[in-house]
Protein backbone atom coordinates (compact mmCIF):
# COMPACT_ATOMS: atom_id res chain seq x y z
CA UNK A 1 0.00 0.00 0.00
CA UNK A 2 1.56 3.50 -1.06
CA UNK A 3 1.66 6.20 1.15
CA UNK A 4 -1.01 9.59 0.01
CA UNK A 5 0.43 11.93 -2.09
CA UNK A 6 1.83 14.72 -0.10
CA UNK A 7 -0.12 17.73 0.22
CA UNK A 8 0.61 21.25 1.63
CA UNK A 9 3.99 23.95 1.18
CA UNK A 10 6.05 21.22 1.97
CA UNK A 11 4.96 19.54 -1.02
CA UNK A 12 4.91 22.85 -3.46
CA UNK A 13 8.35 23.81 -2.49
CA UNK A 14 11.35 21.91 -1.36
CA UNK A 15 14.05 23.14 0.84
CA UNK A 16 15.82 25.33 -0.80
CA UNK A 17 12.90 27.66 -1.64
CA UNK A 18 11.76 27.60 2.14
CA UNK A 19 14.52 29.38 3.33
CA UNK A 20 14.06 32.59 1.83
CA UNK A 21 10.26 32.71 3.21
CA UNK A 22 11.61 31.71 6.83
CA UNK A 23 14.08 34.41 6.57
CA UNK A 24 11.90 36.91 5.47
CA UNK A 25 9.49 36.01 8.07
CA UNK A 26 11.85 36.81 10.61
CA UNK A 27 12.85 40.02 9.74
CA UNK A 28 8.88 41.05 9.70
CA UNK A 29 8.72 39.68 12.67
CA UNK A 30 11.68 41.61 14.24
CA UNK A 31 10.59 44.44 12.45
CA UNK A 32 7.50 44.43 13.96
CA UNK A 33 8.57 43.90 17.45
CA UNK A 34 11.07 47.01 17.12
CA UNK A 35 7.91 49.41 16.10
CA UNK A 36 6.04 47.87 18.84
CA UNK A 37 8.61 48.98 21.40
CA UNK A 38 9.44 52.00 19.73
CA UNK A 39 5.69 53.42 20.28
CA UNK A 40 5.21 54.82 23.74
CA UNK A 41 2.62 53.39 25.33
CA UNK A 42 -0.50 55.98 25.77
CA UNK A 43 -0.37 57.76 29.07
CA UNK A 44 -2.90 59.76 31.08
CA UNK A 45 -2.05 63.31 30.54
CA UNK A 46 -0.54 64.61 33.95
CA UNK A 47 -2.55 67.54 36.17
CA UNK A 48 -1.85 69.74 38.41
CA UNK A 49 -4.98 68.67 39.93
CA UNK A 50 -4.48 65.21 39.66
CA UNK A 51 -0.74 66.20 41.07
CA UNK A 52 -1.95 67.75 44.22
CA UNK A 53 -4.38 65.46 45.35
CA UNK A 54 -1.56 62.36 44.91
CA UNK A 55 -3.25 59.42 44.85
CA UNK A 56 -6.12 57.54 42.64
CA UNK A 57 -9.24 55.80 44.10
CA UNK A 58 -7.40 52.58 42.99
CA UNK A 59 -3.96 52.27 41.89
CA UNK A 60 -2.96 53.45 38.68
CA UNK A 61 -2.27 50.28 37.03
CA UNK A 62 -5.72 48.78 38.70
CA UNK A 63 -7.15 52.27 37.15
CA UNK A 64 -5.85 51.20 33.84
CA UNK A 65 -7.04 47.62 33.99
CA UNK A 66 -10.53 48.03 36.07
CA UNK A 67 -11.96 51.67 35.45
CA UNK A 68 -14.78 50.48 32.83
CA UNK A 69 -15.70 47.80 35.76
CA UNK A 70 -15.21 51.02 37.98
CA UNK A 71 -17.66 52.57 36.41
CA UNK A 72 -20.30 50.43 35.15
CA UNK A 73 -20.81 49.03 38.41
CA UNK A 74 -20.77 52.61 40.66
CA UNK A 75 -23.32 53.72 37.84
CA UNK A 76 -25.89 51.01 39.16
CA UNK A 77 -25.36 51.91 42.49
CA UNK A 78 -25.56 55.12 42.48
CA UNK A 79 -28.18 55.25 39.73
CA UNK A 80 -30.57 52.64 40.62
CA UNK A 81 -29.97 52.09 44.11
CA UNK A 82 -29.03 55.51 45.46
CA UNK A 83 -26.22 54.53 46.90
CA UNK A 84 -24.09 57.88 46.56
CA UNK A 85 -20.87 57.89 47.12
CA UNK A 86 -18.64 61.07 46.39
CA UNK A 87 -15.50 59.14 45.54
CA UNK A 88 -16.42 57.05 43.12
CA UNK A 89 -18.47 59.83 41.06
CA UNK A 90 -17.25 59.97 37.28
CA UNK A 91 -16.96 63.81 37.70
CA UNK A 92 -14.10 63.07 40.04
CA UNK A 93 -12.50 61.84 37.42
CA UNK A 94 -12.78 65.18 35.40
CA UNK A 95 -12.29 67.11 37.90
CA UNK A 96 -9.06 65.48 38.49
CA UNK A 97 -7.51 64.65 35.36
CA UNK A 98 -9.16 67.13 32.66
CA UNK A 99 -6.71 69.03 30.14
CA UNK A 100 -6.51 72.17 29.49
CA UNK A 101 -5.79 74.01 26.06
CA UNK A 102 -3.13 76.78 25.83
CA UNK A 103 -5.80 79.42 27.07
CA UNK A 104 -6.45 77.32 30.24
CA UNK A 105 -9.85 76.26 28.94
CA UNK A 106 -10.11 72.54 29.96
CA UNK A 107 -11.22 70.21 26.90
CA UNK A 108 -14.38 68.46 26.05
CA UNK A 109 -14.16 64.90 24.69
CA UNK A 110 -14.18 66.46 20.97
CA UNK A 111 -10.95 67.03 21.29
CA UNK A 112 -7.86 64.42 21.18
CA UNK A 113 -6.58 65.96 24.03
CA UNK A 114 -9.19 65.21 26.40
CA UNK A 115 -7.72 62.95 28.92
CA UNK A 116 -10.16 60.05 27.84
CA UNK A 117 -9.28 60.24 24.22
CA UNK A 118 -5.29 60.29 25.22
CA UNK A 119 -5.93 56.43 25.14
CA UNK A 120 -9.20 55.11 23.81
CA UNK A 121 -8.21 56.98 20.54
CA UNK A 122 -5.08 54.71 20.40
CA UNK A 123 -7.01 51.39 21.25
CA UNK A 124 -9.87 52.10 19.25
CA UNK A 125 -12.02 51.93 21.98
CA UNK A 126 -15.60 54.07 21.80
CA UNK A 127 -16.84 55.41 25.27
CA UNK A 128 -20.48 57.29 24.90
CA UNK A 129 -20.10 58.59 28.60
CA UNK A 130 -20.16 61.89 27.74
CA UNK A 131 -23.27 61.97 25.26
CA UNK A 132 -24.59 62.71 28.36
CA UNK A 133 -21.95 63.48 31.05
CA UNK A 134 -19.93 66.58 31.06
CA UNK A 135 -16.60 66.17 29.99
CA UNK A 136 -15.40 69.09 31.75
CA UNK A 137 -15.34 70.85 35.10
CA UNK A 138 -17.90 72.62 35.86
CA UNK A 139 -16.17 76.58 36.19
CA UNK A 140 -19.37 78.86 35.91
CA UNK A 141 -21.85 79.87 38.61
CA UNK A 142 -19.52 78.52 41.49
CA UNK A 143 -19.98 75.27 41.01
CA UNK A 144 -17.05 74.39 40.27
CA UNK A 145 -15.26 71.50 42.71
CA UNK A 146 -11.61 72.12 40.80
CA UNK A 147 -9.67 72.37 44.19
CA UNK A 148 -12.02 71.42 46.61
CA UNK A 149 -10.09 69.73 49.91
CA UNK A 150 -10.24 65.94 49.35
CA UNK A 151 -9.72 66.45 45.61
CA UNK A 152 -12.38 64.75 44.51
CA UNK A 153 -15.59 65.55 43.64
CA UNK A 154 -17.68 67.34 46.48
CA UNK A 155 -20.69 64.96 47.88
CA UNK A 156 -23.23 66.47 45.46
CA UNK A 157 -21.93 65.09 42.12
CA UNK A 158 -22.16 61.42 42.08
CA UNK A 159 -24.59 60.98 39.87
CA UNK B 1 -21.08 46.13 44.78
CA UNK B 2 -24.19 45.00 42.97
CA UNK B 3 -23.64 42.90 39.93
CA UNK B 4 -24.47 45.77 36.88
CA UNK B 5 -26.21 43.05 34.73
CA UNK B 6 -29.01 42.57 37.09
CA UNK B 7 -32.19 43.86 36.24
CA UNK B 8 -34.90 43.87 38.24
CA UNK B 9 -36.08 46.83 39.92
CA UNK B 10 -39.71 46.12 40.08
CA UNK B 11 -40.64 46.61 44.09
CA UNK B 12 -41.59 43.53 46.01
CA UNK B 13 -45.12 45.02 47.24
CA UNK B 14 -47.85 42.89 46.00
CA UNK B 15 -49.47 46.20 46.63
CA UNK B 16 -47.67 49.28 45.86
CA UNK B 17 -50.31 51.24 46.45
CA UNK B 18 -50.50 50.64 50.42
CA UNK B 19 -46.90 51.61 50.88
CA UNK B 20 -47.82 54.60 52.28
CA UNK B 21 -48.96 53.08 55.23
CA UNK B 22 -46.49 50.78 55.64
CA UNK B 23 -45.54 50.90 59.81
CA UNK B 24 -42.39 52.28 60.18
CA UNK B 25 -39.53 51.07 62.76
CA UNK B 26 -39.01 53.23 65.50
CA UNK B 27 -36.61 55.38 67.04
CA UNK B 28 -34.86 56.21 63.78
CA UNK B 29 -32.32 58.94 63.20
CA UNK B 30 -34.62 60.66 60.81
CA UNK B 31 -36.96 61.58 63.69
CA UNK B 32 -34.43 62.82 65.77
CA UNK B 33 -33.05 65.01 63.42
CA UNK B 34 -36.89 65.92 62.54
CA UNK B 35 -36.63 66.84 66.30
CA UNK B 36 -33.68 69.04 66.19
CA UNK B 37 -34.90 70.59 63.15
CA UNK B 38 -38.20 71.54 64.53
CA UNK B 39 -36.77 72.83 67.68
CA UNK B 40 -33.88 74.84 66.22
CA UNK B 41 -36.86 76.73 64.68
CA UNK B 42 -35.64 76.10 61.46
CA UNK B 43 -39.78 75.98 60.49
CA UNK B 44 -40.83 78.72 61.20
CA UNK B 45 -44.69 78.68 61.91
CA UNK B 46 -46.02 81.42 59.61
CA UNK B 47 -50.23 80.46 59.96
CA UNK B 48 -52.13 77.60 61.47
CA UNK B 49 -50.95 75.13 59.00
CA UNK B 50 -48.42 77.13 56.82
CA UNK B 51 -44.79 76.20 57.49
CA UNK B 52 -42.56 77.79 55.83
CA UNK B 53 -39.31 75.40 55.38
CA UNK B 54 -36.15 77.19 55.39
CA UNK B 55 -34.02 75.17 53.82
CA UNK B 56 -32.91 72.83 56.68
CA UNK B 57 -32.98 68.65 55.69
CA UNK B 58 -36.43 67.14 56.32
CA UNK B 59 -34.13 64.66 57.29
CA UNK B 60 -30.55 63.14 57.64
CA UNK B 61 -28.22 62.94 54.68
CA UNK B 62 -27.82 58.75 54.10
CA UNK B 63 -24.00 57.52 54.45
CA UNK B 64 -22.13 57.59 51.55
CA UNK B 65 -23.05 54.05 50.22
CA UNK B 66 -26.62 53.52 51.59
CA UNK B 67 -29.06 52.70 49.29
CA UNK B 68 -32.33 54.53 49.12
CA UNK B 69 -35.07 53.20 52.14
CA UNK B 70 -37.71 51.17 50.99
CA UNK B 71 -39.66 52.88 54.54
CA UNK B 72 -39.06 56.48 53.05
CA UNK B 73 -41.74 57.71 50.43
CA UNK B 74 -41.02 61.15 49.43
CA UNK B 75 -43.67 63.38 48.18
CA UNK B 76 -44.66 66.96 47.63
CA UNK B 77 -47.45 68.98 48.92
CA UNK B 78 -48.43 71.86 46.90
CA UNK B 79 -50.80 74.62 48.18
CA UNK B 80 -52.30 76.34 44.74
CA UNK B 81 -53.74 79.03 47.34
CA UNK B 82 -50.01 80.41 48.11
CA UNK B 83 -48.98 80.33 44.21
CA UNK B 84 -49.37 84.10 43.13
CA UNK B 85 -50.01 85.05 39.50
CA UNK B 86 -46.81 85.23 37.68
CA UNK B 87 -44.59 83.44 39.90
CA UNK B 88 -41.83 80.60 38.35
CA UNK B 89 -39.52 80.83 40.85
CA UNK B 90 -40.12 76.48 41.07
CA UNK B 91 -39.53 76.39 37.27
CA UNK B 92 -36.74 78.65 37.22
CA UNK B 93 -35.17 77.06 40.36
CA UNK B 94 -35.59 73.38 38.30
CA UNK B 95 -33.71 75.27 35.21
CA UNK B 96 -30.90 76.41 36.96
CA UNK B 97 -30.76 73.09 39.19
CA UNK B 98 -30.60 71.04 36.74
CA UNK B 99 -29.63 72.74 33.14
CA UNK B 100 -33.13 72.47 31.59
CA UNK B 101 -34.03 75.18 28.94
CA UNK B 102 -36.97 75.26 27.22
CA UNK B 103 -37.03 76.35 23.45
CA UNK B 104 -39.72 77.30 21.14
CA UNK B 105 -40.57 73.59 20.50
CA UNK B 106 -44.13 74.10 22.42
CA UNK B 107 -44.28 70.82 24.19
CA UNK B 108 -41.48 69.19 22.78
CA UNK B 109 -39.38 71.47 24.58
CA UNK B 110 -38.24 69.89 28.42
CA UNK B 111 -40.47 70.80 30.72
CA UNK B 112 -39.49 69.37 34.32
CA UNK B 113 -41.52 71.53 35.85
CA UNK B 114 -44.41 74.01 33.82
CA UNK B 115 -46.66 75.90 35.17
CA UNK B 116 -50.36 75.03 33.65
CA UNK B 117 -53.25 77.78 34.28
CA UNK B 118 -56.73 76.84 34.23
CA UNK B 119 -59.64 78.73 35.01
CA UNK B 120 -62.81 77.41 35.82
CA UNK B 121 -65.48 78.82 33.36
CA UNK B 122 -68.33 79.16 36.44
CA UNK B 123 -66.71 81.57 38.63
CA UNK B 124 -63.58 82.44 36.33
CA UNK B 125 -61.67 81.61 38.91
CA UNK B 126 -57.98 80.76 38.00
CA UNK B 127 -55.42 78.24 39.32
CA UNK B 128 -51.87 78.45 38.55
CA UNK B 129 -50.79 74.63 38.96
CA UNK B 130 -46.91 73.87 38.74
CA UNK B 131 -46.91 70.59 37.37
CA UNK B 132 -44.07 67.89 37.11
CA UNK B 133 -43.47 63.94 37.29
CA UNK B 134 -45.70 63.22 40.14
CA UNK B 135 -43.61 59.97 41.20
CA UNK B 136 -46.59 57.75 41.61
CA UNK B 137 -46.50 54.77 42.95
CA UNK B 138 -47.77 52.53 40.23
CA UNK B 139 -46.09 54.80 37.34
CA UNK B 140 -47.22 53.89 33.45
CA UNK B 141 -43.88 55.05 32.02
CA UNK B 142 -42.28 52.12 34.26
CA UNK B 143 -44.74 50.05 32.90
CA UNK B 144 -44.24 50.80 29.49
CA UNK B 145 -40.06 50.88 29.78
CA UNK B 146 -38.87 47.82 27.46
CA UNK B 147 -35.74 48.05 29.01
CA UNK B 148 -36.39 49.09 32.70
CA UNK B 149 -34.48 52.09 32.28
CA UNK B 150 -37.35 53.75 33.84
CA UNK B 151 -37.82 52.36 37.63
CA UNK B 152 -39.04 53.08 40.67
CA UNK B 153 -36.33 54.00 43.86
CA UNK B 154 -36.58 52.22 47.15
CA UNK B 155 -38.10 55.63 48.24
CA UNK B 156 -40.52 55.99 45.75
CA UNK B 157 -38.81 58.52 43.42
CA UNK B 158 -39.15 57.72 39.87
CA UNK B 159 -36.20 58.06 37.34
CA UNK B 160 -34.63 57.25 33.59
CA UNK B 161 -31.94 55.55 34.10
CA UNK B 162 -29.88 57.01 30.85
CA UNK B 163 -27.46 54.11 30.80
CA UNK B 164 -30.49 51.93 29.56
CA UNK B 165 -32.70 54.31 27.61
CA UNK B 166 -32.98 53.26 24.36
CA UNK B 167 -35.01 56.69 23.56
CA UNK B 168 -37.98 54.34 22.52
CA UNK B 169 -40.25 57.55 23.91
CA UNK B 170 -42.65 55.38 25.12
CA UNK B 171 -43.07 56.59 28.57
CA UNK B 172 -43.27 59.87 26.88
CA UNK B 173 -47.01 58.71 25.62
CA UNK B 174 -47.75 57.06 28.48
CA UNK B 175 -47.27 59.34 30.80
CA UNK B 176 -51.07 60.87 32.00
CA UNK B 177 -49.22 64.12 33.40
CA UNK B 178 -47.05 64.77 29.71
CA UNK B 179 -44.22 64.54 32.55
CA UNK B 180 -41.89 63.19 30.25
CA UNK B 181 -39.65 64.51 27.75
CA UNK B 182 -37.02 63.69 24.83
CA UNK B 183 -34.08 64.94 24.40
CA UNK B 184 -33.79 64.88 20.34
CA UNK B 185 -30.33 66.84 19.98
CA UNK B 186 -27.14 66.15 21.23
CA UNK B 187 -26.41 68.68 24.25
CA UNK B 188 -22.98 69.95 26.29
CA UNK B 189 -22.61 71.55 29.42
CA UNK B 190 -24.60 69.60 31.41
CA UNK B 191 -24.92 69.85 35.00
CA UNK B 192 -22.03 67.72 37.02
CA UNK B 193 -25.04 65.96 38.76
CA UNK B 194 -27.14 65.90 35.90
CA UNK B 195 -26.02 64.18 33.21
CA UNK B 196 -28.32 64.79 30.04
CA UNK B 197 -28.16 63.78 26.59
CA UNK B 198 -29.20 62.81 23.12
CA UNK B 199 -31.88 60.76 22.55
CA UNK B 200 -32.56 59.59 25.51
CA UNK B 201 -36.01 60.28 28.17
CA UNK B 202 -36.17 62.62 31.06
CA UNK B 203 -37.99 64.02 34.02
CA UNK B 204 -38.58 65.18 37.26
CA UNK B 205 -36.37 63.20 39.59
CA UNK B 206 -37.10 65.43 43.03
CA UNK B 207 -33.81 66.70 43.01
CA UNK B 208 -32.73 62.92 44.17
CA UNK B 209 -28.70 64.23 44.28
CA UNK B 210 -30.20 66.99 46.62
CA UNK B 211 -32.39 64.28 49.04
CA UNK B 212 -29.69 61.84 49.05
CA UNK B 213 -27.78 64.28 50.71
CA UNK B 214 -30.31 65.68 53.48
CA UNK B 215 -31.57 68.65 50.89
CA UNK B 216 -34.70 69.59 49.55
CA UNK B 217 -36.28 69.65 46.08
CA UNK B 218 -34.68 72.60 44.37
CA UNK B 219 -38.38 74.09 43.65
CA UNK B 220 -39.39 73.70 47.12
CA UNK B 221 -36.51 75.25 48.25
CA UNK B 222 -37.02 78.72 45.86
CA UNK B 223 -40.60 78.75 46.80
CA UNK B 224 -39.71 78.87 50.27
CA UNK B 225 -37.06 81.48 49.71
CA UNK B 226 -38.14 83.50 47.14
CA UNK B 227 -41.94 82.83 45.95
CA UNK B 228 -45.48 82.03 48.23
CA UNK B 229 -43.81 79.22 50.40
CA UNK B 230 -46.33 77.29 48.92
CA UNK B 231 -44.45 73.96 48.09
CA UNK B 232 -43.56 71.52 51.16
CA UNK B 233 -41.24 68.42 50.98
CA UNK B 234 -41.43 65.34 53.06
CA UNK B 235 -41.38 61.68 54.06
CA UNK B 236 -45.22 60.57 53.33
CA UNK B 237 -44.58 57.26 55.04
CA UNK B 238 -43.39 58.55 58.07
CA UNK B 239 -46.38 59.49 60.24
CA UNK B 240 -44.48 62.17 62.10
CA UNK B 241 -42.96 64.13 59.25
CA UNK B 242 -44.62 67.64 59.50
CA UNK B 243 -46.35 66.68 55.68
CA UNK B 244 -47.98 64.18 57.12
CA UNK B 245 -49.74 66.40 59.89
CA UNK B 246 -50.40 69.28 57.16
CA UNK B 247 -51.71 66.61 54.77
CA UNK B 248 -53.85 65.64 57.24
CA UNK B 249 -55.06 68.89 58.28
CA UNK B 250 -55.80 70.77 54.38
CA UNK B 251 -57.97 69.73 52.12
CA UNK B 252 -56.05 68.24 49.22
CA UNK B 253 -56.58 66.54 46.13
CA UNK B 254 -54.20 64.54 43.90
CA UNK B 255 -54.28 64.62 39.99
CA UNK B 256 -56.70 61.92 37.91
CA UNK B 257 -57.40 59.80 41.15
CA UNK B 258 -59.52 57.82 38.89
CA UNK B 259 -56.36 56.90 37.95
CA UNK B 260 -55.51 55.09 40.70
CA UNK B 261 -51.64 55.55 40.47
CA UNK B 262 -51.02 56.80 44.14
CA UNK B 263 -48.93 60.23 42.65
CA UNK B 264 -46.64 61.80 45.52
CA UNK B 265 -47.93 65.52 44.48
CA UNK B 266 -50.75 66.49 46.23
CA UNK B 267 -51.96 69.58 46.04
CA UNK B 268 -54.22 72.03 48.01
CA UNK B 269 -56.75 74.04 47.21
CA UNK B 270 -56.90 72.06 43.84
Amino acid sequence: MSAPPPIGPRALMGRSARAPLLAGLAVLAVTWILLWAGQAAPELPDTAAAAETGSCVLPGPEMRVRHMDVLFEVRDEVVRDGRRNAEWALHGCIECHAVADAAGVPVGHDDPRHFCRSCHDQTAVAADCFSCHRATPETADGHTVAHHPAGRAHSGDAL
Amino acid sequence: MTDPRRTSDRPTSACPMAETDAPRPAGRSRRQALAAFAAGAAATMLAPGVVLITGAAPGAARPPGTPASPAQRWGLLIELGHCADGCARCVEACQTEHGWHAGDHGAHDPHWIRLVSATDDTHGRTLNLPLMCQHCAAPPCRDVCPTHATFRRADGIVLVDRHRCIGCRYCVMACPFSARFFTPGALTDQRPHMPRGQGTAEGCTLCVHRIDQGQIPACVEACAAAGGGAMRFGDLADPDDPIRAALAELPTARLRPDLGLGTAVHYGDL
